[in-house]
């Protein structure tokens, strides 16, 4: 049987980890390396890694540090960050990276999320679900560009081009603590065959069992909580384990 | 012992070298014609499309060699996700394409129902008796969305249970494979690997 | 890479846990500024009076008024003078041995019953604790790592033992140091919360030191935090002391000088140019040293702008100490940690490279870091 996925995020700046809050307010957390180190001795089972200024701020992702914390996991990782061409994600696969994370190139060169797909095949491309919740309750997805989509449609079209797999983060929880989005969370999965993961809001087990209660996601993200409490990954697995969801040992 | 891991850029090679190394198991990362012929075992890594993966092949002219070492010299063969694929006949991804034909059977779009695909995750392998993963019926890591329905039963290594059963590993005389990722796969999959060394090396 | 610093105080950008305001200005020299005009100290005093009242036994009871965690350092070395001497507690001190202690902080520790003041001194697993040195070394780069823990589990574990409610914290370090927001600074108590965010602990866990080289979950017990309902029961309150009076550690040195506190006489601590703070622990300042290699500045970064914030250096005066002090190869500080892991030089070299940042230190061809006649890495930026 499949297992759910519990998944440490790590957000870089392009010089340390940072976390922030609802996308903004980013605090300093820490080095990489010592990170990574700590992920792979708990034996997660995944590691999900972005550098959230890259884009923004014009840049590439800085390999030789991905070098570094890709060297600590013998498990999956996933990078994004300021990716754009082929080349960017061979460079990533080549020092051992299994997936990539892209969102922004949809709004500037859509075709490149196709193109990327057929090339590396669909199971390499996940792409950041960023999710924004309006007035009337909708959500649409937060990017650089400024363009206006709605959750449903980007998640369609995503799919369309070739994505592999979404990471579905509420941009209102992001690092408050206080529980997932579950709403949001409904609407993605009834609206795609892709996996999807699971992030914004952990801050307690109480979060993960409402989460897991109110939907049938299959692999949860999560950043504060391993930064700022006592929990661990292996926390979570027990209480999932309780829930009756299935778990790696 | 000589290990070559064969690099036709496609994806996560460098995963497989850390966990030869982790391993102290002597390898070199290459499409080296000589090297490859010097050989004693022969890794087939890869991430990537079936049709790109054999377009870098056949580009990199190691087709032939690859023929010559694996089924004429008989010289053990470990191919992983993509590597494990592209020893069918036949591929889909994303168009048809014709694959390295040593294990018969073709590699096909997964389809189930219920499930979401890709298949990504942590899942237990069934293994069968006698085969080279005899003890690993553990989780391992999957990630892919095509599956290579392989022809004759007596190929099939180990199956994962993914709404419908699916080939998890192949093995057949001097050729093994993967679906799963073992050097993505912790402490399991770096002992899955060590066992498969033990093994063509006794 | 140009760094930014804190237009008042030497703080870099790369500061874990630090924010700087719209003029440059960091979290910590506005909590300095605080502490000078905003708050009404004299109200604060009123206050901690009146907490401590509610704990403080009457005369003719016998038992401890509050626990001081204490290291034998000047700080904690004050807390327990202050709380005997200025407030009429009877507090119980309690020490968590620390890695490997140097004949002057043995001294001092002593110092403290001397004081007129009885002290509990866990000496730990020696074996257990060498395990997790060892461990947190090379997996997150501080060998200090489980001391960080033990000093606030175990004063907490006595506390819920001898049903003594009180703990008297020192400064909060958010408060000298930085933190990543006002109510972090403002923090006037030290619980669990604080324990796992602010504490250190740089995210790993007790629970993830289960079964490295063996190492059980039982011994682990002087590491795990007591559980809530023990907390609840006993009514664990632990406060800052920082929070309530005018901190002030330069002042507070001369008092515990006088009574009988040593500083080291023969110069400086290896890594800074103080002789006073940090001088019980023979590894601090390879501790120090790997905090450098990662972010860029060290513990002279740290004196200098504690003294630039009491207005005894000036910015100008504390640059050029850090220039002088920040980022030497601590010889020492390897040197003893060798003799306590049994880990080679080269190997002790080759984790320190590995956590160290390839961003702020210049890299040789071969992806090496290129370092001077003296082991001193080359940095990328320039201290402005």
């Amino acid at each position: 049987m499949l297992k759910v996925r519990i998944i440490p995020i790590l957000t870089f700046n392009g010089f340390a980890l940072i976390k922030t809050k609802q996308f903004s307010q980013p605090r300093m957390v820490g080095n990489p390396v010592q990170t990574a180190r700590i992920y792979n001795s708990r034996g997660v089972d995944e590691l999900i890694f972005l550098d959230i200024f890259a884009t923004a701020q014009k840049r590439k992702i800085n390999l030789n540090v991905v070098k570094e914390v890709i060297k600590e996991c013998f498990m999956p990782v996933g990078i994004g960050g300021g990716i754009k061409s082929l080349d960017d994600i061979n460079d990533l696969l080549r020092i051992g990276a299994d997936k990539v994370v892209l969102k922004d190139c949809f709004f500037t060169n859509p075709s490149f999320i196709k193109e990327s797909s057929r090339f590396f095949g669909e199971q390499c491309i996940t792409i950041a679900v960023d999710a924004k919740k309006q007035i009337d309750g909708s959500y649409k997805i937060l990017n650089l560009k400024g363009d206006d989509i709605s959750l449903i449609e980007f998640i369609k079209k995503v799919e369309e081009l070739g994505a592999g797999e979404l990471i579905v983060n509420s941009v209102d929880n992001d690092g408050m603590m206080r529980g997932f989005d579950t709403d949001l969370i409904k609407q993605v999965l009834y609206n795609t065959s892709l996996p999807i993961v699971c992030v914004g809001g952990a801050g307690s087990m109480e979060h993960f069992e409402d989460l897991f209660s109110a939907t049938n996601c299959e692999a949860v993200g999560a950043a504060s909580i391993f930064h700022f409490t006592q929990f661990t990954p292996l926390d979570i697995k027990n209480t999932l384990s309780k829930l009756g969801k299935p778990v790696r040992k | 012992m000589n290990v070559v891991i064969i690099d036709y850029n496609m994806g996560n090679i460098a995963s497989v070298k850390k966990a030869l190394d982790f391993l102290g198991i002597e390898n070199i990362i290459t499409n080296n014609r000589g090297l490859i012929e010097k050989a004693d075992v022969i890794i087939l890594p890869g991430v990537g499309s079936f049709k790109q993966g054999m377009d870098n092949l056949s580009k990199l002219g190691l087709i032939d060699i690859l023929n010559e070492q694996v089924i004429v010299n008989k010289k053990p063969f470990l191919g992983i996700c993509l590597g494990m694929q592209l020893i069918a006949e036949f591929g889909t991804e994303p168009i048809d394409c014709i694959g390295l034909g040593w294990v018969k059977g073709s590699v096909i779009k997964m389809q189930e129902q219920d499930k979401r695909i890709p298949h990504l995750g942590w899942n237990t392998i069934k293994v069968k008796v006698n085969s080279f993963i005899e003890n690993f019926q553990e989780d391992f890591y999957f990630i892919h969305s095509y599956h290579f329905k392989v022809a004759n039963l007596e190929s099939i290594a180990a199956t994962v249970d993914y709404g419908d059963e699916y080939v998890a590993a192949i093995q057949q005389g001097n050729i093994y494979a993967t679906q799963f990722h073992p050097e993505k796969s912790q402490a399991l999959g770096l002992g899955l690997l060590k066992n498969f060394f033990a093994n063509v090396k006794s | 890479m140009n760094i930014r610093y804190c237009t008042e105080c030497l703080f870099p950008e790369t500061k874990p846990d630090l924010f700087f305001n719209d003029e440059g200005v960091c979290s910590a020299c506005i909590a300095a500024e605080e502490k000078d005009t905003g708050i009404n100290w004299d109200q604060r005093a009123i206050d901690f009076h009146e907490i401590i009242a509610h704990y403080k036994k009457p005369d003719n009871e016998i038992g401890y008024d509050c626990i001081v965690p204490v290291s034998g350092g000047k700080d904690s070395t004050y807390q327990a003078y202050f709380m005997k001497y200025i407030c009429g507690m009877n507090p119980l001190c309690v020490c968590f041995e620390t890695t490997s202690v140097t004949k002057l902080g043995q001294k001092n520790l002593d110092n403290i019953s001397k004081m007129g003041i009885d002290v509990i001194h866990f000496k730990k697993n020696h074996e257990v604790y060498k395990k997790m040195v060892i461990e947190s070394f090379q997996r997150i780069g501080d060998e200090m790592w489980p001391n960080h823990i033990g000093i606030f589990t175990i004063p907490v574990l006595i506390a819920v033992k001898f049903n003594i409610p009180l703990i008297i914290w020192g400064e909060n370090s958010q408060q000298e140091y930085g933190g990543p927001n006002l109510e972090s600074i403002k923090n006037r108590l030290l619980n669990r919360k604080w324990l796992e965010e602010f504490g250190g602990l740089l995210g790993n866990r007790i629970q993830d030191m289960i079964g490295v080289n063996g190492i059980t979950e039982k011994e682990l017990t002087p590491y795990f935090y007591p559980s809530d309902e023990d907390i609840n029961r006993v009514g664990v309150t632990g406060i800052f002391l920082g929070h309530y009076f005018f901190w002030d550690a330069r002042k507070q040195l001369e008092i515990v000088k006088k009574h009988g506190f040593c500083v080291k006489e023969d110069g400086p601590t290896e890594g800074t140019y103080t002789n006073y703070e940090n001088i019980d622990e023979k590894l601090v300042s390879l501790h120090d040293y790997l905090k450098y290699v990662k972010y860029g500045f060290g513990r002279a970064t740290d004196h200098a702008c504690i003294d630039i914030r009491n207005k005894r250096l000036t910015r100008e005066e504390g640059k050029k100490l850090v220039q002088e002090y920040d980022g030497k190869y601590p010889h020492f500080g390897v040197q003893s940690f060798i003799e306590y892991s049994g880990i080679g030089k080269e190997e002790v070299d080759i984790i320190i490279d590995s956590f160290t940042n390839p961003i702020l230190f210049i890299q040789n061809a071969d992806g090496s870091f290129k370092k001077d006649s003296q082991g001193n890495l080359v940095r990328t930026f320039e201290i402005v």
